[in-house]
């Protein structure tokens, strides 16, 4: 046997849960064939005409018979697809940890056959956490590197905006942060209850809710830019995530209600008609990096709670 | 003599309501001894076994096993719970490996692999049989050398064959290593025999203790007609017509002329026991602690 084979405490555990092992590195393997399928698909369909002309112009092919019945790439919702299942995954995770990891040894008493052999329950929990993590980190690193690299094979028209809630989580650290707070949640959740099926939905639940709490206030994990204009009303650029705008009063205030289009004059917009400025308050592109740093770094402190939790339960309960 | 399992106020309350399934607990079981540890269902029985074997913390008290903590004993207990945990999607040979794996420098793989014998080792745990399961069990607790070996019902699946079959095998070991045993049960056909030491634990107390011929020599079962017992111990006294027949701790000789006197056996002792709570605990002195919160007659 070689030096490098699995030995003792991390043996068992991969013995024990090699069928899930061997699903999860089938459904990476699968994934990963998958966007770099995408990727081609990207680049065809950056390179295909989207438009006929009849007669044929230069760089515009004819509308003839085969211009309509040319297959038609759907690369833009293959795209959408991948990065929800992407972003989603982690409440996988949870399920599996809180269900089965941590929440079925704990109900069928074979986390107490590992204590009973000459393993301390600390060194058991350590060992269960470490040992997944270290599958998440791999995995979910693989999945979202090959995501973005697919997405960059496109123009942009072609794909989401970086700040849909998919794509955000799915092309950063982020998606990494979910799965492993989905894993101590579940570790948490299993040791509480100690029983397989509540545990796993417990942990589905919390990280279901973080995932959705963060998405609620995303754009204020980073100072917003507010873009004024005079005179006359500009557009933001196709990158900018907008998340206001309307009109600025001589006397300095800010009225968002008074800018619907089709109505001309809304109740209280009496102020607004004098009013010769415009503002928008959004992020622009290069917002992307803090707001996933600090997105990354709240959940993984929700995830070192949850451990830090996790262990304290571990230790009353058990010597 | 040195104790291979003691404890001092031992108390374990689950949750904050409800009565505790241990309280105040005090006693002690000698090195090498096979114990019987009896009592009604939900005795506390198997939380004792689980303190003991540094599974869970006790509420209030200490539990020392083997002269130290039981989480510092740890490789040198084995237990072996009710409902003989195992993973179902192991086979019977993986089960074993993770024995080895588990207990590196204490695994004994020939004494595992005679226990587990009779079984197809390329067998997954989840096709075995309640009673081929406790073989897989056992195999997993004898084979990693425990000087202290602590049993929860360990025959209760097993037919008579194997039962007596594998009572003889771990007999064996215990003899020739010096193991100590703990054992419960409520069967007490399986214990009387293989055991030489007794603790009885009813509601969450030590109601009686000590090397079983001791403790049967400090009783009397008498029959005779009613009258007064003085100054005798009444464990527990039943009249039948003019007939009474009690069991008693006898202080000093018992009057031949008056009452009819004979050894009582386990069982009467302990179904005596049983159905009077209200009776005076008895820890002989072989299983009295030491030190504070001794509990004698």
């Amino acid at each position: 046997m070689s030096t490098l084979a699995p030995r003792g405490l991390t043996w068992t555990v991969l013995r024990v849960h090699r069928r899930a092992l061997l699903i999860s590195g089938a459904f990476l393997a699968l994934a990963a064939v998958a966007l770099v399928w995408l990727r081609t698909e990207g680049r065809e369909a950056a390179t295909s005409p989207t438009s006929c002309a009849t007669p044929a112009r230069p760089g515009v092919p004819l509308c003839d018979a085969a211009f309509f019945q040319a297959p038609l790439s759907d690369f833009p919702g293959d795209m959408s697809l991948a990065a929800t299942v992407i972003a989603w995954l982690p409440l996988a995770v949870a399920l599996y940890a809180g269900a089965v990891l941590f929440g079925g040894e704990m109900e069928r008493g074979t986390a107490r056959l590992a204590w009973t052999q000459s393993i301390t329950p600390g060194r058991w929990f350590a060992t269960k956490l470490v040992l997944p993590a270290v599958v998440i980190t791999a995995g979910f690193a693989l999945l979202s590197l090959l995501y973005g690299w697919a997405r960059g094979s496109a123009p942009r028209r072609l794909s989401d905006r970086w700040y849909y809630t998919d794509v955000f989580v799915a092309t950063g650290p982020a998606v990494l942060a979910y799965a492993l707070l989905a894993l101590a949640v579940g570790a948490l959740a299993g040791l509480l209850v100690r029983r397989a099926l509540p545990a796993g939905g417990i942990a589905l639940a919390v990280t279901g809710l973080v995932m959705v709490l963060c998405e609620r206030w995303r754009s204020d994990f980073w100072t917003p830019v507010e873009q004024v204009w005079k005179n006359s009303r500009g557009e933001l650029g196709n990158s900018a995530w907008q998340l206001d705008m309307g009109l600025i009063t001589p006397s300095g205030r800010r009225i968002h209600d008074c800018l619907q289009p089709g109505v001309p004059a809304p109740p209280g917009c009496y102020e607004a008609r004098s009013a010769r400025q415009w503002y928008a308050l959004h992020h622009p592109g290069d917002h992307f990096w803090p707001i996933q740093l600090v997105e990354t770094g709240i959940v993984l402190a929700l995830a070192a709670l949850a451990t830090v939790l996790a262990f304290r339960v571990l230790r009353r309960h058990h010597a | 003599m040195t104790s291979a399992l003691e404890a001092h106020g031992l108390t374990k309350r689950y949750g904050r309501r409800g009565s505790p399934a241990l309280a105040d607990c005090a006693f002690r079981v000698p090195a090498g001894r096979v114990c019987a540890l009896v009592g009604p269902n939900g005795a506390g029985k198997s939380t004792l076994l689980t303190l003991a074997a540094g599974l869970t913390r006790p509420t209030a008290g200490t539990v020392r096993v083997l002269g130290t903590d039981p989480a510092t004993a740890r490789d040198r207990i084995a237990h072996v719970a009710q409902d003989k945990p195992l993973y179902p999607q192991l086979t019977v040979a993986d089960t074993l490996r993770m024995g080895a794996e588990l207990n590196p420098g204490r695994w004994d793989a020939a004494t595992a692999d005679r226990i587990v014998a009779p079984l197809d080792r390329g067998a997954r745990v989840r096709a075995l049989s309640g009673g081929q399961r406790t073989r897989v069990a056992l195999a997993l607790a004898l084979g990693k050398r425990p000087e202290l070996l602590l049993l929860d019902e360990p025959m209760a699946d097993l037919d008579p064959l194997a039962r007596h079959q594998l009572m003889g095998t771990l007999m064996a070991d215990a003899a020739e290593r010096g193991t100590t045993i703990v054992m419960s049960s409520h069967v007490l056909g399986e214990l009387e025999g293989a055991c030489d030491h007794l603790l009885l634990v009813a509601g969450g107390r030590v109601r009686l203790g000590g090397d079983i011929d001791d403790v049967l020599a400090a009783h009397t079962l008498l029959t005779g007609p009613v009258g007064d017992l003085a100054p005798h111990t009444v464990v527990e006294s039943r009249v039948t017509g003019r007939q009474l027949t009690a069991l008693v701790r006898h202080d000093g000789p018992v009057d031949p002329t008056a009452w009819h006197a004979r050894t009582p056996t386990l069982e009467d002792l302990l179904l005596a026991h049983l159905r009077s709570p209200e009776a005076p605990p008895l820890l002989t002195p072989s299983t009295s602690p030491g030190t504070d919160g001794t509990v004698a007659a």
